[in-house]
């Protein structure tokens, strides 16, 4: 109870913190920016004609629910790599602030559990994410609907990918958070699984630039452990599609981002509840 | 019948890495008494403070606030605290940060507005709470909001650590009222303040802290007494040589000094002098100002001593 409580408060605040709600407001934008940039044209079920800011999209006769496949493979492509660079950026200082000299004695000393606070703060975080995710999906899908009549659930699948996908990143800058308390380092090691994790998707062409030896099988080794970013938005993309080429199996790849969040909670918890303030 | 401790700590230790911050800290303070802990900066006040509120963990010893643990939520629901340097939310204005003080704390839904401004109208902030965010708040103004949020709820136990720090004479005097009604529906308080006057005016029992021990506890009659005693004899009754005799010393401003140990052995010598046929009109005992009393404490603690028992008269 008392977890919902802490992560319902902190998505308050998020909201009435400047770079959230400008986070927001460029999703916003953008939703109405495409609104009105993009005229679609169907007729008889086909996609004739396609403008975007006025100018014609490269469009042949298709049917229009084929064609917006490619428009919802784009869009999972955006939320996911987008939302998740931003969503790194955006929410470094969410649990810094909590945890900020001063503010974290006065939260400690209520009644309320170090666990409680540490996954209170970070359901909030995810639930900010949920909401700027879910923002972007149903505007674009509302907007395309309304342009062409034409509505999938292939969009949500591809923001739960890419909200699953944050949660690894946020686990990591939360515990990085109660190591060191820095929004700066937070952010830094939020980005750095980012990359290391699109990186980590590809360890058999990372591991043939590397020269046989420790370092090497060290390098792959952590790359065995890091969420598979690249092969995620592959999943969420694919999700748009009737007939994905070469498709990835989700399962393991979510396996993996769910026990790599666990384990850093984990850590991040133990390392919370025995700390000094 | 013994009142039960609100606040009891036996020999308390903590370490920093390879600093000792507590060397065996042991105090009692009795439910509904007002407690002042006073000592030089590095003392350990503040370390103590938290290990009574489970933020920083003891490396030995035994602490029981209100009867329970300190990391107990149950406890920790009738503890109020304000720190000593209260970071508050920029973006919230103080009724948003007390409303989410008043949902961690379980307040009926129904009386959370009602008490939140009770409290702001308690600390001054009525006016300027809903529409003025924390984050341009001066620094009295921050300690009036975490005063609010220590006192949201009427906990059975206050602890302030430095609770005026930064605010105005007019605006000191109206935090100490809030205090003192705090203490007057029987709540415990337990104060840090460096400002001497304060906790002589709010406490009733004070422990000085040095080098991370308890060095000197005790009521704040027993503390500032100086041992000294003072009586205007009425002049036109008795022979003063018999006052001289007892003891009594004349000063030049008509009082008499009468060094004792105690009121006891005064009310002897002034009972012998009574029945010489002197007439005491007026009696008062000498009594130092809590500066005075923590000064020349550290200066006697040249070297480490042992803790110090309970708070005395506390316990």
């Amino acid at each position: 109870m008392n977890v919902l409580v802490v992560a319902m408060d902190v998505v308050r605040e998020a909201f009435a913190r400047k770079m959230i709600l400008a986070l927001f407001g460029a999703v916003t934008l953008g939703l109405l920016g495409l609104l009105f940039a993009l005229d679609l044209e169907v007729t008889q079920g086909a996609l004739a004609a396609g403008r975007l800011f006025g100018k014609d999209l490269d469009t042949s006769i298709i049917p229009v629910d084929v064609a917006i496949q490619h428009i919802y493979q784009a869009l999972a492509y955006v939320v996911f790599y987008v939302g998740l660079f931003f969503g790194a950026v955006v929410s470094g200082g969410i649990a810094a602030d909590l945890l900020a000299p001063g503010r974290v004695e006065f939260l400690l000393a209520l009644p309320i559990r170090r666990t409680e606070l540490l996954l209170g703060t970070y359901l909030g975080v995810m639930f900010i994410a949920l909401c700027g995710t879910s923002l972007a999906v149903f505007g674009t899908t509302a907007i395309i609907y309304a342009k062409a009549g034409v509505v999938t659930p292939a969009p949500l699948f591809g923001a739960g990918m890419a909200v699953l996908s944050f949660a690894p990143v946020y686990a990591l800058m939360l515990l990085c958070t109660v190591v060191v308390r820095s929004s700066v380092l937070a952010i830094a090691a939020g980005l750095g699984l980012y990359f290391g994790g699109l990186f980590a998707s590809f360890p058999e062409r990372i591991g043939a630039l590397l020269e046989q030896g420790l370092s090497r099988d060290i390098i792959e080794g952590a790359m065995s452990l890091l969420p598979k970013f690249a092969l995620l938005g592959q999943v969420a993309g694919d999700a748009a599609l009737r007939n994905p080429e070469n498709p990835v199996a989700a399962g393991p790849l979510v396996f993996g981002a769910l026990a790599f969040t666990a384990a850093v909670l984990a850590l991040a918890t133990f390392w919370f509840t025995g700390k000094d303030y | 019948m013994r009142v039960m401790d609100a606040v009891a700590v036996h020999g308390v230790e903590k370490r920093f890495g390879g600093v000792q911050a507590l060397r065996g800290v042991s105090l009692t303070i009795p439910q509904g008494s007002s407690f002042g802990l006073i000592g030089p900066n590095g003392a350990g006040k503040t370390t103590l403070i938290k290990i009574l509120l489970g933020i920083t963990l003891k490396s030995a010893g035994d602490v029981t606030v209100l009867g329970g643990d300190p990391e107990s939520v149950g406890v920790r629901r009738k503890v109020g605290y304000l720190p000593e340097r209260l970071t508050l939310p920029p973006a919230f204005t103080p009724v948003q940060f007390l409303r989410g003080v008043a949902r961690v704390k379980r307040l009926p839904s129904n009386l959370r507005e009602q008490r939140i401004v009770e409290m702001l109208e308690l600390v001054g902030l009525e006016r300027t709470a809903w529409t003025r965010k924390c984050g341009k708040f001066s620094k009295g103004m921050k300690q009036r909001t975490g005063l609010a949020a220590a006192m949201l709820g009427d906990p059975a136990l206050l602890i302030l650590d430095e609770p005026t720090d930064g605010i105005d004479p007019l605006g000191r005097a109206e935090i100490r009222d809030a205090i003192l009604a705090a203490k007057a529906r029987g709540a415990t308080i337990f104060l840090n303040s460096h400002l001497l006057a304060e906790t002589e005016r709010v406490c009733d029992h004070v422990a000085i802290m040095h080098q991370g021990r308890v060095v000197q506890t005790g009521g704040m009659q027993q503390l500032c007494a100086q041992g000294a005693f003072r009586v205007r004899f009425a002049p036109e009754h008795g022979d003063k040589a018999d006052a001289v005799a007892l003891g009594f010393a004349e000063q030049p401003d008509g009082w008499w000094h009468f060094q004792a140990e105690d009121a006891a052995s005064f009310n002897a010598a002034l009972a012998q002098a009574i029945g010489k046929g002197l007439v005491a009109i007026e009696v008062t005992q000498r009594m130092r100002d809590l500066e005075q009393v923590l000064a020349e404490t550290v200066r006697g603690q040249a070297g480490p001593k042992p803790p110090a028992a309970t708070a005395g008269g506390a316990a």
